[in-house]
């Protein structure tokens, strides 16, 4: 037994030493971009990488935010995702709920088709998006990276899953007192829906923030660029200078990785909430 | 540069009160200029400008790899710049659907010059019979040398300068004996656009790539040349790299001979101890011919049309611009206005005036509104050939179904 | 037998529809009519401005022959192949690895999970920066190692396969933490078992986690297979799809198309093969899944 227990623990500190080596394995490429960022750009091409820079700099920093928008990028990243997941927790939230609770008619098929368009890859949608908002003159605006996200209908079947789950005896009491449909839903099911909500607000948001294509193609100015296609430019500018590149993804990185730092166990909870129900 | 706007500014501040009648005129002009070249263009917006105060114009910068996406998505929306640049194989797409304003009444009824530019870079903007923009500049691809190396090998002249090979046998020879004395032959983005040089030896040789709605592209003269143009990185497998590093190399003095367009003189005048010499594009075959782009100005339709003020500016601002592209040429391009290459200044620089001669016997890609496409499977194809993955003859196959299908 | 009801069976009925209705408007406008709309653009030429061309069934057909697009796909299936058995292996064992407490297992998990937070733009040009043939941080220690450099994205035969790299160390944070939920459900005591009975982590894993979580990996695998198959922000910022069209993908062809070439109506039925393929595999994830009775 004792021989046994002996094995386990050898076993227990060799795995242990190797998820802390993957650990580091995954964050050198971070450190990685961070020193090359601190580094002046004549230092960085070197036959012999160094890990900490012989001289520190800060002029990279300098270059990319006199030169590149980036501040503005970032202003429209936060705006087009808080706007989305706003809207996506508003009106995600009243479906799920009148899926999950509301006997009207066509209900079932409705539900089987919202849940169809699951199925739809975005890039299906985006051309004729496209010259939607282009006749309603609504390229190169916020509004235009906002609403195809509104269409998502994960959050849709993540919460009608989620009140679906909660027990009926509250939502009974309420009705048999008076209350209304509306405030049912509004006082009763949302508030207890903090869990689902927190998870679909996490989500919403990561993807918004990473959204990638749809803004390369539906933003035509500078001053309108997410971050994701700003720092894309930047790469193509600058191309010999990778200094400035990094320098831009740093200060790119540094918000989410702040979030990250306080919100990690929400982050987690909420990616493996979308990944269980989905 | 800092100073010189605060001066600019304080220009246009002063002269703003004396403008009491007429307001000043903002014209939106997008480019896709980055480094050297990007500050010899905001240079002399910033000298219209100050020379200019009735009119502002606005640059807007985009990167290389997304300039001609930016543009179509804000054309498309009726949002697009006043005045932009484009090269002038990209014409024929654009205004094939309708984005751009032909200018012939326009350039009529204001006496602009047409007879002063270059007859060539003139008429490549002119697309089924309308002119469709304002040429700024040629550049060609020539052949940059390094005189150091040249001078040590005794293959310069008495005059200290190259006289260029003149067979595809004298180049292939030129190229191994620089080898065997130790030295990198030749630098060129082989991983990149390097089928520039093989389309100006297809045109040497009397080919071309199409012919009106005929796809001329698998002929013998391709599979020579091209042959040919992949001789040398499959027998020299180093010399295959991109653009970057292929500047890099000659700029470090390293290389012997250097292909590249002519927007690279400038960035390779400020190295110190760069012994360097230019010749316009050898001709190795039958008739003399190098490949060359331009870039043009043109004016895209909007959302509301263009009022006559708004284009008086902008004609104002690139007539003013080609006349003053001596300064354009600082960066290494060729100006198309006869009046300044024939210039005195113009004449006195360095290198500029020995390639500007070439500028008669350039080649562009012929016109086509699918011309990016049959560019892109050009490039795509010699890469694969002088990587070694495909020989010339299935590369030319290709070519010639996808050109086929492309000018049907 | 109270079977209660709000005020009338109708109003009720109205209240569903008012709840649904805000989303139902902007599902019909973002998804539906757009997905019609592009069935009919693919029937058509269909330019900027000027007026689109009715062709039939024209553009299906010369994708049909189309051998870029026909290579594209093959790139694209390529990817697929190279992510999908990593991400979704390797998921797994990160997620056994850090199934028991340990010092330092949130950091780890962290560590790992990260990089799925960065925009794709951040991840292709770190990745771009690092696997550069000359300057390179991971040419170097190859070298180190004895090993000659190697040409990663510059080279057809090694550009695919760098991409992947990349993808995997940016995404597999999620499987992982996909998995370790899965994990976790898993009770304790069928390892206190297999442990009585001698068996080693190796066995144990292979008898009883494997088995266990495979409806998540079924379903790990299906989106990950999905979500490969639409590839484009790295690809796009990590070669555009060279060297030489060697790593352009179904999605960045749609892309060209489009809105390099003004050929609206041609991306829109390349969009809707994608459509076809997409379907076709998401029908096969309901089947097994339903078969596992999820």
């Amino acid at each position: 037994m004792s021989a046994v227990r002996r094995k386990m623990s050898w076993g227990r500190v060799f795995g242990t030493l190797l998820m802390y080596l993957i650990g580091i394995l995954w964050v050198l490429p971070v450190l990685w971009m961070v020193s090359t960022s601190l580094k002046p750009e004549s230092m960085i091409t070197q036959a012999v990488p160094r890990w900490i820079p012989e001289v520190f700099t800060l002029s990279n920093y300098q270059g990319v935010l006199e030169r590149a928008s980036l501040f503005k990028w970032l202003l429209n990243s936060v705006i087009v995702a808080v706007g989305a997941t706003v809207g996506v927790l508003i009106i995600d939230s009243m479906a799920g709920y009148a899926f999950a609770r509301v006997n009207f008619p066509g209900r079932d098929v409705l539900f089987m088709m919202v849940m169809a368009t699951l199925m739809v890859p975005a890039q299906v949608t985006m051309i004729p998006l496209f010259f939607m908002l282009n006749e309603a003159s609504l390229l190169n605006t916020h509004l235009a990276l906002i609403l195809p996200r509104l269409g998502v209908a994960i959050g849709v079947f993540m919460l009608r899953q989620f009140f679906l789950s909660l027990p009926q005896e509250l939502e009974e009491a309420a009705a048999i007192d008076g209350a209304s449909r509306y405030r049912v839903f509004a006082q009763l099911a949302l508030p207890l829906a903090k869990p689902a909500l927190s998870a679909l607000a996490i989500v919403t948001f990561v993807w918004a923030w990473n959204d990638f294509m749809w803004p390369l193609i539906a933003i035509s100015t500078q001053d309108m660029y997410t971050l994701p296609v700003g720092l894309s430019t930047l790469a193509g500018y600058y191309g010999r200078e990778y200094g400035i590149q990094m320098a831009g993804a740093v200060i790119a990185s540094l918000p989410v990785f702040l979030v990250f730092l306080v919100f990690q166990r929400q982050f987690i909870q909420g990616i493996a909430l979308t990944g269980l129900k989905g | 540069m800092k100073r010189l706007f605060v001066v600019a500014l304080l220009l246009v501040l002063v002269a703003l009160p004396a403008q009491s009648v007429s307001a000043q005129i903002v014209v939106n002009f997008w480019n896709n200029f980055s480094g050297g070249d990007g500050e010899f263009m905001s240079a002399m917006v910033q000298k219209f400008n100050e020379t200019h105060p009735d009119i502002r114009v606005e640059v807007s910068g985009v990167t290389w790899d997304d300039y001609y996406n930016r543009l179509l998505t804000s054309i498309a929306g009726g949002i697009g710049p006043d005045v932009a640049i484009m090269h002038t194989t990209h014409v024929p797409a654009y205004a094939n659907q309708g984005m751009l304003l032909p200018l012939d009444a326009e350039l009529a009824s204001r006496n602009i010059p047409v007879d002063d530019y270059v007859e060539s870079a003139w008429t490549g903007l002119n697309y089924q019979g309308k002119q469709y923009g304002i040429p700024l500049d040629v550049h060609p691809w020539v052949m940059y040398y390094n005189k150091d190396i040249l001078g040590e090998l005794g293959l310069l002249n008495s005059a200290g300068e190259f006289e260029p090979p003149t067979s595809p046998e004298e180049f292939r020879a030129l190229i191994d004996t620089i080898h065997a004395a130790g030295h990198y032959p030749l630098s060129v983005e082989y991983v990149g656009n390097s089928w520039r040089g093989w389309y100006a030896f297809l045109k040497q040789a009397g080919g071309d790539v199409f012919v009106g709605n005929e796809v001329t592209i698998n002929s013998p003269e391709a599979l020579e040349t091209l042959t040919f143009w992949a001789s040398i990185p499959l027998a020299y497998p180093e010399l295959v790299i991109g653009y970057d590093e292929s500047v890099a190399i000659f700029a470090q003095g390293d290389a012997a001979l250097h292909f590249n367009g002519v927007w690279i003189t400038g960035y390779f005048e400020q190295i110190d101890g760069l012994n360097f010499g230019v010749v316009p594009w050898p001709t190795l075959f039958d008739s003399p011919a190098g490949w060359a782009n331009s870039h043009a100005f043109v004016v895209p339709v909007q959302r509301g049309g263009i009022d006559k003020a708004k284009m008086d500016a902008v004609l104002t601002f690139v007539n003013w611009m080609t006349e003053n592209s001596y300064m354009w040429a600082l960066a290494g391009h060729i100006p198309t206005r006869q009046s300044v290459l024939e210039s005195p200044e113009f004449k006195a620089l360095p290198y500029r005036p020995d390639y500007a001669a070439q500028a008669e016997t350039v080649v562009y890609l012929p016109q086509h509104p699918n011309i990016l496409e049959i560019e892109t499977a050009l490039n795509e194809e010699v890469q694969a050939v002088t990587a070694g993955v495909k020989t010339p003859e299935e590369a030319l196959k290709t070519l010639e179904q996808i050109i086929g299908g492309l000018v049907r | 037998m109270k079977s209660f009801r709000f005020s009338k069976r109708t109003s009720d009925a109205i209240a569903g529809y008012v709840l649904l209705l805000p989303f139902l408007i902007v599902l019909v406008t973002v998804v539906l009519y757009p997905l019609i709309q592009g069935l009919y653009m693919s029937f058509h030429n269909w330019g900027i401005f000027g007026d689109p061309v009715y062709v039939g069934l024209d553009n299906y057909r010369q994708l049909w022959t189309d051998s870029n697009f026909r290579s594209s796909l093959w790139h694209t299936l390529y990817f697929v192949l190279l992510t999908t058995p990593p991400l979704v292996i390797l998921g797994l064992l990160l997620a056994a690895g850090l199934n028991y407490p340990f010092r330092g297992r949130t950091a780890v998990r962290g560590m790992i999970f990260f990089p799925y937070l960065l925009t794709v733009s951040i991840v292709g040009i770190v990745w771009r920066w690092m696997l550069q043939r000359n300057y390179g941080l991971v040419n170097y220690y190859l070298g180190k190692l004895g090993a000659a450099p190697v040409g990663w994205l510059a080279e057809a035969r090694t550009a695919m396969p760098s991409i992947a790299l990349a993808t995997i160390w940016w995404t597999v944070g999620f499987n992982l933490v996909v998995f370790l939920a899965a994990l976790q459900d898993i009770p304790e005591e069928l390892y206190e078992a297999a442990r009585i009975d001698g068996a080693g982590p190796v066995k144990s894993f292979l008898r009883i986690t494997v088995p266990l979580v495979r409806p998540t990996t079924m379903f790990v695998i299906i989106m990950q297979v999905i979500a490969s198959f639409q590839v484009f922000g790295q690809v796009f910022v990590m070669t555009g799809g060279g060297p030489y069209g060697s790593t352009r993908t179904v999605v960045q062809y749609l892309y060209e198309q489009g809105f390099r070439y003004f050929r609206m109506g041609y991306a829109s039925a390349i969009a809707y093969v994608l459509f076809f393929i997409m379907f076709v595999l998401t029908l096969i994830q309901w089947r097994i899944m339903g078969r596992r009775g999820q």
